[in-house]
Protein backbone atom coordinates (compact mmCIF):
# COMPACT_ATOMS: atom_id res chain seq x y z
CA UNK A 1 0.00 0.00 0.00
CA UNK A 2 2.71 1.89 0.68
CA UNK A 3 2.75 3.07 -3.43
CA UNK A 4 -0.69 4.20 -3.04
CA UNK A 5 0.41 6.96 -0.35
CA UNK A 6 2.34 8.76 -3.05
CA UNK A 7 -1.01 8.82 -5.18
CA UNK A 8 -1.88 11.74 -2.89
CA UNK A 9 -0.93 15.00 -4.29
CA UNK A 10 0.20 16.34 -1.55
CA UNK A 11 2.55 13.07 -0.67
CA UNK A 12 3.96 13.28 -4.21
CA UNK A 13 4.39 16.91 -4.69
CA UNK A 14 8.16 16.64 -2.07
CA UNK A 15 8.52 13.74 -3.20
CA UNK A 16 9.15 15.10 -7.05
CA UNK A 17 11.03 17.92 -6.07
CA UNK A 18 13.26 15.31 -4.41
CA UNK A 19 13.66 13.47 -7.94
CA UNK A 20 13.85 16.28 -10.49
CA UNK A 21 17.31 17.21 -9.67
CA UNK A 22 18.35 13.39 -10.46
CA UNK A 23 16.56 12.56 -13.60
CA UNK A 24 18.02 16.25 -14.75
CA UNK A 25 21.01 15.78 -13.97
CA UNK A 26 21.19 11.76 -15.27
CA UNK A 27 19.78 13.79 -18.57
CA UNK A 28 22.46 16.08 -18.94
CA UNK A 29 25.41 13.67 -18.11
CA UNK A 30 23.46 11.32 -20.63
CA UNK A 31 23.21 14.08 -23.49
CA UNK A 32 26.87 15.47 -23.27
CA UNK A 33 28.59 11.88 -23.57
CA UNK A 34 25.80 11.18 -26.38
CA UNK A 35 26.66 13.77 -28.25
CA UNK A 36 30.18 13.81 -27.28
CA UNK A 37 30.07 9.91 -29.01
CA UNK A 38 27.72 11.49 -31.36
CA UNK A 39 29.32 14.03 -32.66
CA UNK A 40 33.09 13.39 -32.12
CA UNK A 41 33.90 9.98 -31.84
CA UNK A 42 31.37 7.76 -34.14
CA UNK A 43 32.74 7.89 -37.55
CA UNK A 44 31.60 9.11 -40.77
CA UNK A 45 29.04 6.84 -42.37
CA UNK A 46 30.24 5.32 -45.72
CA UNK A 47 27.03 5.89 -47.54
CA UNK A 48 25.31 8.93 -45.88
CA UNK A 49 28.08 10.87 -44.82
CA UNK A 50 28.30 13.02 -42.03
CA UNK A 51 24.39 14.08 -42.40
CA UNK A 52 23.21 10.90 -41.02
CA UNK A 53 24.11 12.19 -37.63
CA UNK A 54 20.69 13.68 -37.29
CA UNK A 55 19.94 10.06 -36.07
CA UNK A 56 20.84 10.99 -33.22
CA UNK A 57 18.27 12.88 -32.12
CA UNK A 58 15.74 11.87 -34.56
CA UNK A 59 15.67 8.45 -33.51
CA UNK A 60 15.63 9.23 -30.12
CA UNK A 61 12.91 11.41 -30.36
CA UNK A 62 10.68 9.56 -32.45
CA UNK A 63 11.66 6.66 -30.35
CA UNK A 64 9.83 9.18 -26.99
CA UNK A 65 6.94 10.22 -28.78
CA UNK A 66 5.67 6.79 -29.29
CA UNK A 67 6.77 5.87 -25.68
CA UNK A 68 5.00 8.84 -24.31
CA UNK A 69 1.74 8.24 -25.71
CA UNK A 70 1.76 4.70 -24.54
CA UNK A 71 2.50 6.12 -21.05
CA UNK A 72 0.12 8.54 -21.29
CA UNK A 73 -2.59 5.37 -22.09
CA UNK A 74 -1.23 3.58 -19.38
CA UNK A 75 -1.92 6.36 -16.85
CA UNK A 76 -5.47 7.06 -18.30
CA UNK A 77 -6.38 3.23 -18.00
CA UNK A 78 -5.45 3.76 -13.76
CA UNK A 79 -7.09 6.97 -13.75
CA UNK A 80 -10.49 5.61 -15.25
CA UNK A 81 -10.25 2.02 -13.07
CA UNK A 82 -8.83 4.02 -9.92
CA UNK A 83 -9.82 7.22 -9.95
CA UNK A 84 -6.12 8.59 -9.01
CA UNK A 85 -5.97 12.30 -9.97
CA UNK A 86 -2.66 11.91 -9.80
CA UNK A 87 -2.43 9.55 -12.82
CA UNK A 88 -4.58 12.28 -14.81
CA UNK A 89 -2.29 15.26 -13.43
CA UNK A 90 0.67 13.02 -15.11
CA UNK A 91 -0.95 12.69 -18.36
CA UNK A 92 -1.48 16.23 -18.59
CA UNK A 93 2.26 16.41 -17.70
CA UNK A 94 3.23 13.84 -20.26
CA UNK A 95 1.71 15.26 -23.60
CA UNK A 96 3.16 18.63 -24.21
CA UNK A 97 6.58 17.12 -23.61
CA UNK A 98 5.51 14.22 -26.23
CA UNK A 99 4.45 16.82 -28.50
CA UNK A 100 7.28 18.46 -28.66
CA UNK A 101 8.95 15.04 -29.36
CA UNK A 102 6.83 14.43 -31.92
CA UNK A 103 7.37 17.85 -33.64
CA UNK A 104 10.84 17.36 -33.30
CA UNK A 105 10.92 13.87 -34.45
CA UNK A 106 9.38 15.30 -37.67
CA UNK A 107 11.50 18.08 -38.16
CA UNK A 108 14.97 16.18 -37.82
CA UNK A 109 12.91 13.73 -40.37
CA UNK A 110 13.24 16.39 -42.73
CA UNK A 111 16.40 17.62 -42.21
CA UNK A 112 17.45 13.98 -42.39
CA UNK A 113 15.26 13.58 -45.59
CA UNK A 114 16.38 16.33 -47.64
CA UNK A 115 19.99 15.21 -48.17
CA UNK A 116 19.31 11.20 -48.10
CA UNK A 117 16.19 10.83 -50.32
CA UNK A 118 16.16 14.36 -52.10
CA UNK A 119 12.85 15.47 -50.24
CA UNK A 120 11.88 16.99 -47.51
CA UNK A 121 8.67 14.87 -47.06
CA UNK A 122 7.49 11.77 -48.25
CA UNK A 123 4.28 10.09 -47.56
CA UNK A 124 5.98 7.38 -45.97
CA UNK A 125 4.16 5.22 -43.51
CA UNK A 126 6.31 5.77 -40.39
CA UNK A 127 6.46 9.90 -40.86
CA UNK A 128 2.61 9.77 -41.92
CA UNK A 129 1.92 7.81 -38.54
CA UNK A 130 3.89 10.44 -36.41
CA UNK A 131 2.08 13.49 -38.32
CA UNK A 132 -1.06 11.69 -37.00
CA UNK A 133 0.21 11.01 -33.36
CA UNK A 134 1.19 14.85 -33.36
CA UNK A 135 -2.90 15.19 -34.36
CA UNK A 136 -3.98 12.88 -31.70
CA UNK A 137 -1.24 14.76 -29.44
CA UNK A 138 -2.62 18.40 -30.03
CA UNK A 139 -6.34 17.09 -29.84
CA UNK A 140 -5.39 15.65 -26.42
CA UNK A 141 -4.00 19.30 -25.51
CA UNK A 142 -7.22 21.07 -26.77
CA UNK A 143 -9.61 19.25 -25.26
CA UNK A 144 -8.21 19.39 -21.82
CA UNK A 145 -7.28 23.47 -21.96
CA UNK A 146 -10.91 23.85 -23.52
CA UNK A 147 -12.66 22.48 -20.42
CA UNK A 148 -12.88 24.73 -17.74
CA UNK A 149 -14.33 21.97 -15.02
CA UNK A 150 -11.15 20.28 -14.13
CA UNK A 151 -12.60 17.01 -12.71
CA UNK A 152 -14.37 16.48 -15.99
CA UNK A 153 -11.26 17.86 -18.05
CA UNK A 154 -9.20 14.71 -16.58
CA UNK A 155 -11.58 12.07 -17.10
CA UNK A 156 -12.26 13.33 -20.59
CA UNK A 157 -8.57 13.73 -21.26
CA UNK A 158 -8.19 10.32 -19.92
CA UNK A 159 -10.57 8.65 -22.09
CA UNK A 160 -9.74 10.10 -25.48
CA UNK A 161 -6.30 9.06 -25.03
CA UNK A 162 -7.27 5.81 -24.44
CA UNK A 163 -9.61 5.62 -27.36
CA UNK A 164 -6.64 6.96 -29.22
CA UNK A 165 -4.49 4.43 -28.15
CA UNK A 166 -6.69 2.15 -29.07
CA UNK A 167 -6.80 3.42 -32.40
CA UNK A 168 -2.73 4.01 -33.16
CA UNK A 169 -1.56 0.38 -33.75
CA UNK A 170 -5.04 0.71 -36.76
CA UNK A 171 -3.85 3.92 -37.96
CA UNK A 172 -0.30 2.75 -37.98
CA UNK A 173 -1.77 -0.02 -39.98
CA UNK A 174 -4.24 1.51 -42.34
CA UNK A 175 -1.29 3.74 -43.02
CA UNK A 176 0.91 1.07 -43.66
CA UNK A 177 -1.13 -1.14 -46.48
CA UNK A 178 -2.11 2.44 -47.91
CA UNK A 179 1.52 3.42 -48.54
CA UNK A 180 1.85 -0.46 -50.30
CA UNK A 181 -0.86 0.15 -52.31
CA UNK A 182 1.07 3.32 -53.42
CA UNK A 183 4.47 2.31 -54.23
CA UNK A 184 5.97 5.78 -55.30
CA UNK A 185 6.27 7.38 -52.08
CA UNK A 186 7.70 3.88 -50.27
CA UNK A 187 11.69 4.71 -49.00
CA UNK A 188 14.07 2.04 -47.65
CA UNK A 189 16.07 3.46 -44.22
CA UNK A 190 19.30 1.29 -44.88
CA UNK A 191 20.29 1.43 -41.05
CA UNK A 192 20.34 -0.80 -38.23
CA UNK A 193 21.81 -3.72 -40.65
CA UNK A 194 25.43 -2.18 -40.92
CA UNK A 195 25.42 0.31 -37.75
CA UNK A 196 28.25 0.83 -36.43
CA UNK A 197 28.65 -0.21 -32.43
CA UNK A 198 29.87 3.25 -31.52
CA UNK A 199 26.96 4.71 -33.64
CA UNK A 200 24.20 2.23 -31.81
CA UNK A 201 25.84 3.23 -28.43
CA UNK A 202 25.95 6.96 -29.31
CA UNK A 203 22.37 6.35 -29.93
CA UNK A 204 21.01 4.12 -27.47
CA UNK A 205 22.85 6.98 -24.92
CA UNK A 206 20.76 9.96 -26.83
CA UNK A 207 17.25 7.84 -26.46
CA UNK A 208 18.57 7.53 -22.65
CA UNK A 209 18.57 11.17 -21.62
CA UNK A 210 15.44 11.81 -23.59
CA UNK A 211 13.69 9.43 -21.29
CA UNK A 212 15.22 10.60 -18.60
CA UNK A 213 14.63 14.35 -19.74
CA UNK A 214 10.90 13.64 -20.26
CA UNK A 215 10.99 12.32 -16.60
CA UNK A 216 12.31 15.19 -15.42
CA UNK A 217 10.41 17.63 -16.97
CA UNK A 218 7.20 16.07 -16.98
CA UNK A 219 7.42 15.41 -12.81
CA UNK A 220 8.54 18.96 -12.71
CA UNK A 221 5.57 20.08 -14.63
CA UNK A 222 3.25 18.00 -11.97
CA UNK A 223 4.49 20.11 -9.30
CA UNK A 224 3.24 22.66 -11.47
CA UNK A 225 0.15 21.29 -11.84
CA UNK A 226 -0.63 19.98 -8.51
CA UNK A 227 0.07 23.44 -7.26
CA UNK A 228 -2.46 25.34 -9.71
CA UNK A 229 -5.17 22.86 -8.74
CA UNK A 230 -4.60 22.17 -4.39
CA UNK A 231 -4.00 25.80 -4.16
CA UNK A 232 -6.78 26.45 -1.29
CA UNK A 233 -6.08 23.47 -0.04
CA UNK A 234 -4.66 23.71 3.50
CA UNK A 235 -1.44 21.33 2.99
CA UNK A 236 0.09 23.81 0.27
CA UNK A 237 0.76 26.59 2.72
CA UNK A 238 3.41 23.77 4.19
CA UNK A 239 5.77 23.07 1.52
CA UNK A 240 9.21 24.54 1.78
CA UNK A 241 8.84 26.91 -0.95
CA UNK A 242 6.21 28.58 0.64
CA UNK A 243 8.19 30.03 3.58
CA UNK A 244 8.53 33.75 2.32
CA UNK B 1 -46.72 11.53 -33.89
CA UNK B 2 -45.79 10.84 -30.16
CA UNK B 3 -42.35 11.35 -28.82
CA UNK B 4 -42.28 9.13 -26.09
CA UNK B 5 -40.97 10.89 -22.26
CA UNK B 6 -37.83 9.75 -20.17
CA UNK B 7 -40.60 8.36 -17.34
CA UNK B 8 -42.55 6.02 -20.35
CA UNK B 9 -38.91 4.69 -21.32
CA UNK B 10 -39.08 2.61 -17.56
CA UNK B 11 -41.95 0.56 -18.28
CA UNK B 12 -40.02 -1.74 -20.95
CA UNK B 13 -37.23 -3.82 -20.52
CA UNK B 14 -33.96 -3.41 -20.76
CA UNK B 15 -33.00 -4.74 -23.95
CA UNK B 16 -35.07 -2.78 -25.43
CA UNK B 17 -33.44 0.32 -25.04
CA UNK B 18 -31.79 0.33 -28.29
CA UNK B 19 -34.68 0.38 -29.96
CA UNK B 20 -36.39 2.94 -27.89
CA UNK B 21 -33.89 5.33 -28.37
CA UNK B 22 -32.92 4.67 -31.96
CA UNK B 23 -37.04 5.47 -32.17
CA UNK B 24 -37.01 8.53 -30.43
CA UNK B 25 -34.09 10.02 -32.25
CA UNK B 26 -35.50 9.06 -35.44
CA UNK B 27 -38.97 10.59 -34.79
CA UNK B 28 -37.20 14.05 -33.38
CA UNK B 29 -35.70 13.78 -37.33
CA UNK B 30 -38.68 13.53 -39.18
CA UNK B 31 -39.63 16.63 -37.49
CA UNK B 32 -37.57 18.86 -38.89
CA UNK B 33 -37.05 17.77 -42.67
CA UNK B 34 -34.64 20.81 -43.24
CA UNK B 35 -32.21 19.52 -40.77
CA UNK B 36 -32.63 15.69 -42.30
CA UNK B 37 -31.32 16.57 -45.70
CA UNK B 38 -28.88 19.47 -44.35
CA UNK B 39 -26.04 16.85 -44.83
CA UNK B 40 -27.34 15.23 -48.28
CA UNK B 41 -27.28 18.51 -49.37
CA UNK B 42 -24.08 19.47 -48.04
CA UNK B 43 -22.53 16.24 -49.43
CA UNK B 44 -24.14 16.72 -53.33
CA UNK B 45 -22.53 20.47 -53.24
CA UNK B 46 -19.20 19.82 -51.66
CA UNK B 47 -18.09 17.08 -53.92
CA UNK B 48 -19.78 18.55 -56.86
CA UNK B 49 -17.63 21.75 -56.34
CA UNK B 50 -14.29 19.52 -57.22
CA UNK B 51 -14.85 19.11 -60.82
CA UNK B 52 -15.88 23.21 -60.96
CA UNK B 53 -12.68 23.78 -58.77
CA UNK B 54 -10.26 21.38 -60.64
CA UNK B 55 -11.54 21.11 -64.31
CA UNK B 56 -14.17 18.79 -66.56
CA UNK B 57 -10.75 16.56 -67.14
CA UNK B 58 -12.18 13.06 -66.92
CA UNK B 59 -9.18 11.04 -66.35
CA UNK B 60 -7.76 13.71 -63.69
CA UNK B 61 -11.59 13.43 -62.16
CA UNK B 62 -11.86 9.62 -61.77
CA UNK B 63 -8.31 9.57 -61.05
CA UNK B 64 -9.89 11.94 -57.46
CA UNK B 65 -13.46 10.52 -57.37
CA UNK B 66 -12.51 7.86 -54.25
CA UNK B 67 -10.29 10.45 -52.21
CA UNK B 68 -13.17 13.55 -53.07
CA UNK B 69 -16.03 11.17 -52.24
CA UNK B 70 -14.70 9.82 -48.90
CA UNK B 71 -13.87 13.26 -48.16
CA UNK B 72 -16.75 14.85 -48.59
CA UNK B 73 -18.70 12.07 -47.14
CA UNK B 74 -16.50 12.08 -43.77
CA UNK B 75 -17.35 15.83 -43.95
CA UNK B 76 -21.02 15.69 -43.99
CA UNK B 77 -20.79 13.46 -40.48
CA UNK B 78 -18.97 15.06 -39.03
CA UNK B 79 -21.01 18.16 -39.76
CA UNK B 80 -23.91 16.45 -38.15
CA UNK B 81 -22.20 15.03 -34.89
CA UNK B 82 -23.82 17.73 -33.02
CA UNK B 83 -27.16 16.52 -33.60
CA UNK B 84 -26.36 13.22 -31.62
CA UNK B 85 -26.51 14.40 -28.17
CA UNK B 86 -26.30 18.65 -28.39
CA UNK B 87 -30.47 18.93 -28.05
CA UNK B 88 -30.80 16.43 -25.57
CA UNK B 89 -28.00 18.07 -23.32
CA UNK B 90 -29.28 20.89 -23.24
CA UNK B 91 -32.75 20.62 -22.27
CA UNK B 92 -31.89 17.74 -19.78
CA UNK B 93 -33.52 14.76 -21.27
CA UNK B 94 -29.53 13.25 -21.49
CA UNK B 95 -29.50 13.61 -17.84
CA UNK B 96 -33.06 11.97 -17.72
CA UNK B 97 -31.69 9.15 -20.22
CA UNK B 98 -28.65 8.59 -17.76
CA UNK B 99 -30.90 7.92 -14.71
CA UNK B 100 -33.45 5.87 -16.62
CA UNK B 101 -33.17 2.12 -16.24
CA UNK B 102 -32.39 1.33 -19.69
CA UNK B 103 -28.55 0.59 -20.01
CA UNK B 104 -26.74 3.42 -21.04
CA UNK B 105 -24.50 2.08 -23.18
CA UNK B 106 -27.61 0.39 -25.35
CA UNK B 107 -29.21 3.96 -25.16
CA UNK B 108 -26.20 5.83 -27.04
CA UNK B 109 -26.10 2.57 -29.38
CA UNK B 110 -29.82 3.54 -30.31
CA UNK B 111 -29.06 7.10 -30.64
CA UNK B 112 -26.17 6.21 -33.06
CA UNK B 113 -27.98 3.91 -35.14
CA UNK B 114 -30.78 7.03 -35.88
CA UNK B 115 -27.58 9.03 -36.44
CA UNK B 116 -26.56 6.60 -39.26
CA UNK B 117 -30.15 5.78 -40.50
CA UNK B 118 -30.16 9.80 -41.05
CA UNK B 119 -26.73 10.76 -42.16
CA UNK B 120 -24.56 8.23 -43.41
CA UNK B 121 -27.29 5.94 -45.13
CA UNK B 122 -28.41 8.72 -47.45
CA UNK B 123 -24.82 9.54 -47.97
CA UNK B 124 -24.48 6.18 -48.70
CA UNK B 125 -27.66 5.90 -51.06
CA UNK B 126 -26.99 9.28 -53.08
CA UNK B 127 -23.15 8.09 -53.33
CA UNK B 128 -23.20 6.38 -56.78
CA UNK B 129 -25.28 9.39 -58.45
CA UNK B 130 -22.34 11.84 -56.93
CA UNK B 131 -19.99 8.96 -58.53
CA UNK B 132 -21.49 9.33 -62.10
CA UNK B 133 -20.51 12.83 -62.27
CA UNK B 134 -16.84 11.57 -61.97
CA UNK B 135 -17.14 9.14 -65.07
CA UNK B 136 -17.19 5.60 -62.44
CA UNK B 137 -18.22 2.95 -63.81
CA UNK B 138 -20.87 0.65 -62.68
CA UNK B 139 -18.49 -1.91 -60.53
CA UNK B 140 -16.60 0.99 -58.87
CA UNK B 141 -20.17 2.89 -58.30
CA UNK B 142 -21.37 -0.47 -56.63
CA UNK B 143 -18.10 -0.55 -54.31
CA UNK B 144 -18.16 3.10 -53.48
CA UNK B 145 -21.68 2.60 -52.00
CA UNK B 146 -20.96 -0.54 -50.12
CA UNK B 147 -17.37 1.21 -48.84
CA UNK B 148 -19.79 4.27 -47.86
CA UNK B 149 -22.31 1.77 -45.81
CA UNK B 150 -19.93 -0.17 -43.91
CA UNK B 151 -17.65 2.64 -43.21
CA UNK B 152 -19.78 4.86 -42.22
CA UNK B 153 -21.15 3.55 -39.53
CA UNK B 154 -17.62 3.90 -37.84
CA UNK B 155 -17.34 7.44 -38.93
CA UNK B 156 -20.76 7.90 -35.92
CA UNK B 157 -19.35 5.50 -33.95
CA UNK B 158 -16.41 7.34 -33.67
CA UNK B 159 -17.92 11.28 -33.96
CA UNK B 160 -19.89 9.96 -31.03
CA UNK B 161 -17.49 9.34 -28.48
CA UNK B 162 -15.95 13.22 -29.59
CA UNK B 163 -19.27 14.62 -29.38
CA UNK B 164 -19.90 13.08 -26.41
CA UNK B 165 -16.60 14.34 -24.66
CA UNK B 166 -17.32 17.82 -25.80
CA UNK B 167 -20.61 18.71 -25.10
CA UNK B 168 -21.07 21.95 -23.27
CA UNK B 169 -17.21 23.05 -24.15
CA UNK B 170 -16.92 26.26 -25.52
CA UNK B 171 -15.93 25.92 -29.53
CA UNK B 172 -17.02 22.55 -29.20
CA UNK B 173 -17.70 22.32 -33.14
CA UNK B 174 -13.76 22.79 -34.22
CA UNK B 175 -12.31 21.09 -31.16
CA UNK B 176 -15.00 17.98 -31.96
CA UNK B 177 -13.10 18.20 -35.22
CA UNK B 178 -9.78 18.18 -34.29
CA UNK B 179 -10.53 15.15 -31.67
CA UNK B 180 -12.28 13.13 -34.77
CA UNK B 181 -10.73 13.72 -37.66
CA UNK B 182 -7.32 11.79 -36.86
CA UNK B 183 -9.19 8.60 -35.27
CA UNK B 184 -11.05 8.85 -39.24
CA UNK B 185 -7.97 8.07 -41.05
CA UNK B 186 -8.18 4.60 -41.32
CA UNK B 187 -11.70 4.63 -42.01
CA UNK B 188 -10.58 6.77 -45.04
CA UNK B 189 -7.90 5.29 -46.38
CA UNK B 190 -9.77 1.79 -46.14
CA UNK B 191 -12.67 2.99 -48.00
CA UNK B 192 -11.09 4.77 -50.54
CA UNK B 193 -8.61 2.75 -50.90
CA UNK B 194 -10.98 0.05 -51.84
CA UNK B 195 -12.39 2.00 -54.47
CA UNK B 196 -9.31 2.81 -56.05
CA UNK B 197 -7.86 -1.21 -55.92
CA UNK B 198 -11.51 -2.08 -58.10
CA UNK B 199 -9.89 1.46 -60.50
CA UNK B 200 -6.01 -0.52 -60.93
CA UNK B 201 -8.18 -4.10 -61.65
CA UNK B 202 -7.37 -5.31 -57.73
CA UNK B 203 -10.08 -6.80 -55.82
CA UNK B 204 -11.77 -4.41 -53.28
CA UNK B 205 -12.47 -6.90 -50.71
CA UNK B 206 -9.86 -6.85 -48.45
CA UNK B 207 -10.01 -3.17 -47.93
CA UNK B 208 -14.17 -3.65 -47.77
CA UNK B 209 -13.19 -6.39 -45.18
CA UNK B 210 -11.16 -4.32 -43.24
CA UNK B 211 -13.97 -1.63 -42.85
CA UNK B 212 -16.84 -4.29 -41.97
CA UNK B 213 -14.50 -5.40 -39.53
CA UNK B 214 -13.71 -2.15 -37.96
CA UNK B 215 -17.56 -1.48 -37.60
CA UNK B 216 -17.73 -4.88 -36.11
CA UNK B 217 -15.27 -4.24 -33.07
CA UNK B 218 -16.66 -0.91 -33.00
CA UNK B 219 -20.30 -2.08 -32.66
CA UNK B 220 -18.86 -3.96 -29.45
CA UNK B 221 -16.86 -1.48 -27.94
CA UNK B 222 -17.64 2.08 -28.93
CA UNK B 223 -21.29 2.04 -27.20
CA UNK B 224 -19.31 1.23 -23.72
CA UNK B 225 -17.06 4.76 -24.50
CA UNK B 226 -20.05 6.68 -25.71
CA UNK B 227 -21.32 6.03 -22.41
CA UNK B 228 -18.59 6.75 -20.45
CA UNK B 229 -18.13 9.90 -22.29
CA UNK B 230 -21.76 10.74 -21.85
CA UNK B 231 -21.74 10.27 -17.74
CA UNK B 232 -17.98 12.34 -17.73
CA UNK B 233 -19.41 15.39 -19.87
CA UNK B 234 -22.84 15.28 -17.24
CA UNK B 235 -20.53 15.20 -13.60
CA UNK C 1 40.56 17.98 -35.94
CA UNK C 2 39.48 20.68 -37.68
CA UNK C 3 36.64 23.05 -36.40
CA UNK C 4 35.38 24.54 -39.90
CA UNK C 5 35.52 20.97 -41.03
CA UNK C 6 33.69 19.43 -38.11
CA UNK C 7 30.52 22.95 -38.45
CA UNK C 8 30.22 22.38 -42.39
CA UNK C 9 29.40 18.30 -41.50
CA UNK C 10 30.84 17.58 -45.32
CA UNK C 11 28.31 20.59 -46.60
CA UNK C 12 25.54 19.67 -45.17
CA UNK C 13 25.94 21.41 -41.95
CA UNK C 14 22.74 23.54 -42.32
CA UNK C 15 20.85 20.24 -42.00
CA UNK C 16 22.77 18.73 -39.08
CA UNK C 17 22.64 21.95 -37.01
CA UNK C 18 19.39 22.73 -37.96
CA UNK C 19 18.27 19.05 -36.08
CA UNK C 20 20.43 19.37 -33.73
CA UNK C 21 19.95 23.21 -33.27
CA UNK C 22 16.26 22.64 -33.09
CA UNK C 23 16.12 19.97 -30.05
CA UNK C 24 18.36 22.03 -28.09
CA UNK C 25 16.08 24.59 -28.57
CA UNK C 26 13.13 23.31 -27.39
CA UNK C 27 14.15 21.74 -24.63
CA UNK C 28 15.90 24.71 -23.60
CA UNK C 29 12.37 26.41 -23.96
CA UNK C 30 10.91 23.83 -22.43
CA UNK C 31 13.11 23.71 -19.33
CA UNK C 32 12.23 27.41 -18.90
CA UNK C 33 8.57 27.47 -19.07
CA UNK C 34 7.76 25.12 -16.90
CA UNK C 35 10.41 26.35 -14.74
CA UNK C 36 8.09 29.92 -15.49
CA UNK C 37 5.10 28.13 -14.61
CA UNK C 38 6.37 26.07 -11.36
CA UNK C 39 7.71 29.74 -10.21
CA UNK C 40 4.02 31.89 -10.60
CA UNK C 41 2.43 28.20 -8.64
CA UNK C 42 4.64 29.12 -5.70
CA UNK C 43 4.60 32.78 -5.79
CA UNK C 44 0.63 32.98 -6.18
CA UNK C 45 1.05 30.41 -2.58
CA UNK C 46 3.45 32.77 -0.87
CA UNK C 47 1.31 35.93 -1.85
CA UNK C 48 -1.79 34.30 -0.32
CA UNK C 49 0.25 33.87 2.73
CA UNK C 50 1.23 37.12 3.14
CA UNK C 51 -3.02 38.04 2.25
CA UNK C 52 -3.88 35.89 5.24
CA UNK C 53 -0.70 36.72 8.02
CA UNK C 54 -1.98 40.54 7.05
CA UNK C 55 -5.57 40.07 7.58
CA UNK C 56 -5.23 38.03 11.01
CA UNK C 57 -2.79 40.82 11.87
CA UNK C 58 -5.66 43.61 11.02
Amino acid sequence: MSLFKYSAPSSFYPLAGKMVPWFGALASLLCVAGLYLGLFVAPEDFQQGEVYRIIFIHVPTAWMAMFIYLVMAGYAVLSLVYQTRLSSMMIEALAPTGAIFTALALWTGALWGRPTWGTYWAWDARMTSTLILLFLYVGYLALVNAIEDKKRADKAGALLVLVGSVNVPIIYFSVKWWNTLHQGASVSISQGNKMAATMLLAMLIMALACWMYAIAIALCRVRAIILEREKNNAWVRTIKEANV
Amino acid sequence: MKVQTPAEFELQTPERGLLVAAARDIKLAMRSRGELVQALVFFVIVVSLFPLAIGPETVLLKRIAPGVVWVCALLAVLLTLPRLFQQDYLDGTLEQLVLSRYPLPLLCGGKMVAHWLTTGLPVALVSPLMGLQFGLDAKELLVVFAGLLLGTPVLTMLGAIGAALTLGVRGSSILMALLVLPLYIPVLIFGAGAVESTMTGLDAAANLSLLAALALSGMVAVPFAVAAAVKISLD
Amino acid sequence: MNWADFFSMGGRGLFVWGSFGAFLAAVTLEIILVRLRIHRAQAEIREQIIVQKISEQS
